[in-house]
């Protein structure tokens, strides 16, 4: 009985471990629109990172904010919005699976590092604090041109259809980088107070709900806390799985689809362009790329679905307005909208959170006796089975 | 015709109930700090389908690199079996036990199957306890392992790990180019007299075969560069209370053997 109960405890502890995380998971929205950890300061939340050339330029989108459409002034000031380029740590394209999801392999990921850092700092009214541009050509810097304002949310996604972001949008010559420069390895991030909030690599991945550790982690630091990931939550479902409670199958089951690590996620969330293809996601990012559809092809589905649930039919493959071909290339921003004020909260939630926690501990309450009983009887019955 | 149809099937039956067992990472050189899948196949002559992981069928499953000995995680029911962090700095050990899976064959099968691995023995045993007749009721266990080739070499790749029937190098042989020698050891003794067998990846027609002697020693001439997998596998009689006749161990060992002269 003993034995049994430690085993029965111990599914019940990991089916309340998996309830707990499932519960942390705050609702995914889209692009890297929703890291959960970004949603206590908007502002901070990092939506989009595009890049790709433009004649003798690169161009560079960083966008954060979502589904904004309240008016100016907004709460910018309080943080740091930098975007890191590794020019150095070698990338190769030899495997097929890791081009089609990541771009490219990064040979060496703990040596990922940041050779070009373009930090920003803006005023609440989106206008520029400053801008400082480390490691590129320092003769060039004064060449790059630079937009920061309110533009139409350009990921292609109905729920973001009709609201804008904060952009800011970077033009650099080419000849701002070391000479012969192909591949890039970017990422983006906010920060407040020196503690980095949110990260960017390549779409669609940090603010998938099991990726979530990831934001606050740099790229070199990525593949060590994913192998550590993964190794914690296969223990918890082949634990899980092998079980003979039909409850715990299912709740594996769960855990699989949601926050299990996938064989194809050991890879650091960084985007990769390389100029020896042609640009497109995961290749850099274009402004018209369905990073839905195409993440989905190859193993990543959650916004195909709720795309779909949201959305009209057919499902939307292109932005709800058209981009513009000349700078700066997001289309103009949506009509401001008065900000209808909060809810005030209801106890409703509340209500409802202790009445589960309720039934939870008394089904676990019910459980334990019900199996001392069983074997208090048995015990019981063979003594008197043996008199 | 008929005869020799029916002769290349009952080979391919048997080979399907008895296989060779090894490790098969993603690749055979990881860089530093990169991920590698661990890939566990079955089949024979280096030709395998994948095995998924099983938690409840693993003993050990385990890496030694540079910066130390650590378990190699994976969910059940997928393949690859296990997923590591190579180190990269020097060879890395990876290492897998268990099985224990019980297995029954008809007598004409059984026998064909221990004679292709060199297991006459027990087919005279079998005759002298007058079991020809009867199934084959075999339990096996498993043992691999396999080499990533590092920055450096390792002395952990020629250090036994301990498993009950295991493969040691003498050197460690992702180094260079030059004759493979090991020792075989079963429950950590010299195994004399087993029968030991080397196959190239991708060149199934490359087979060598030879016979540890009294110390457990063997060596073989390499003949190629390339993916090696070297093998052996092991019958003892199972005890009296058994459901089985027989307990077999199957040890492996895959590695690169680099490009050069010797």
């Amino acid at each position: 009985m003993g034995r049994f109960t430690m085993r029965m405890g111990r599914r019940m502890m990991a089916a309340l471990a998996i309830s707990s995380v499932l519960a942390m998971g705050r609702p995914v929205l889209a692009s890297d629109h929703a890291d959960p950890v970004a949603l206590g300061d908007p502002e901070s939340n990092i939506t989009d990172l595009f890049f790709f050339p433009q004649g003798d330029q690169m161009i560079l989108i960083f966008n954060v904010v979502r589904s904004l459409l309240a008016p100016e002034p907004y709460n910018l000031e309080p943080f740091t919005y930098q975007i890191n380029m590794d020019l150095t740590t070698p990338v190769s394209t030899q495997d097929d699976a890791n081009r089609a999801r990541y771009g490219g392999t990064v040979l060496v990921p703990d040596q990922i590092h940041p050779d070009v850092s373009i930090t920003i700092h803006l005023h609440d009214d989106v206008t520029l604090k400053d801008v400082t541009f480390k490691g590129l050509d320092e003769r060039q810097t004064g060449n790059i041109k630079q937009y920061f304002s309110v533009r139409d949310d350009p990921f292609i996604f109905p729920r973001f259809f009709g609201k804008n972001v904060i952009s800011m949008v970077l033009s650099i010559p080419k000849s701002a980088f070391p000479a012969g420069q192909h591949d890039y390895i970017l990422w983006g991030t906010t920060s407040k107070n020196g503690h980095q909030i949110d990260h960017v690599g390549r779409s669609i991945r940090s603010q998938l709900p099991r990726f979530g550790f990831l934001n606050t982690l740099a790229p070199k630091d990525h593949l060590k806390a994913l192998m550590e990931m993964k190794t914690q939550r296969d223990g918890i479902y082949n634990f899980l799985h092998t079980s003979k409670e039909w409850w715990a199958v299912a709740a594996g089951d769960l855990l699989q689809f949601t926050y299990q690590l996938r064989k194809y996620d050991l890879q650091p969330d960084v985007m990769i362009y390389s100029d020896r293809f042609p640009v497109g996601y995961p290749n850099g990012r274009v402004l018209t790329d369905d990073v839905v559809a195409q993440t989905c092809s190859f193993g990543d589905c959650l916004l195909q679905e709720l795309s779909f649930i949201e959305g009209g039919w057919p499902r939307a493959t292109k932005n709800d307005k058209e981009f513009s071909p000349d700078w700066p290339f997001e289309a103009a921003p949506w009509p401001e909208q008065k900000v209808v004020p909060a809810a005030t909260h209801s106890v409703l939630p509340w209500v409802i959170l202790g009445a589960i926690g309720l039934i939870v501990v008394s089904w676990l309450i019910g459980e334990i006796v019900r199996r001392l009983a069983c074997w208090l009887f048995g015990k019981w019955w063979r003594r008197v089975v043996d008199a | 015709m008929k005869t020799c149809l029916a002769a290349v099937a009952a080979l391919f039956a048997t080979a399907a109930a008895a296989h060779d067992f090894w490790i098969e990472p993603s690749t055979f050189h990881p860089t530093p700090g990169t991920a590698v899948g661990v890939g566990l196949r079955v089949g024979e002559y280096f030709i395998g389908d994948p095995v998924k992981r099983q938690s409840s069928a693993i003993e050990r499953f385990l890496v030694r690199q540079a910066d130390g000995e650590q378990a190699v995680g994976g969910a059940d029911n997928i393949d690859p079996a296990g997923f590591l962090r190579a180190d990269g700095r020097e060879t890395a050990v990876i290492g897998y036990s268990g099985g224990g899976a019980y297995l029954e064959m008809p007598p004409d099968r059984f026998a064909v199957y221990l004679r292709l691995y060199g297991l006459d023995w027990v087919v005279a045993e079998r005759e002298k306890r007058g079991e020809s007749a009867r199934p084959g009721r075999e339990r096996f266990y498993r043992c691999a392992k396999a080499l990533l080739t590092g920055a450096r070499g390792a002395a952990a790749a020629s250090r036994p790990l301990g498993f009950a029937y295991e493969i040691v190098p003498d050197d460690d042989p992702t180094r260079r180019r030059e004759p493979f020698g090991g020792h075989l050891l079963s429950d950590g003794k010299p195994m004399a007299g087993a029968v030991i067998g080397a196959y190239l990846q991708g060149e199934p027609s490359i087979r060598l075969e030879t016979r540890t002697d009294s110390a457990g020693a063997f060596r073989f001439d390499l003949p190629k560069a390339g993916v090696w997998l070297i093998r052996s596998v092991h019958m003892e009689r199972a005890g009296m209370f058994d459901r089985n006749d027989w307990n077999s161990r199957w040890a492996s060992l895959t590695f690169e053997q680099p490009e050069g002269a010797r």
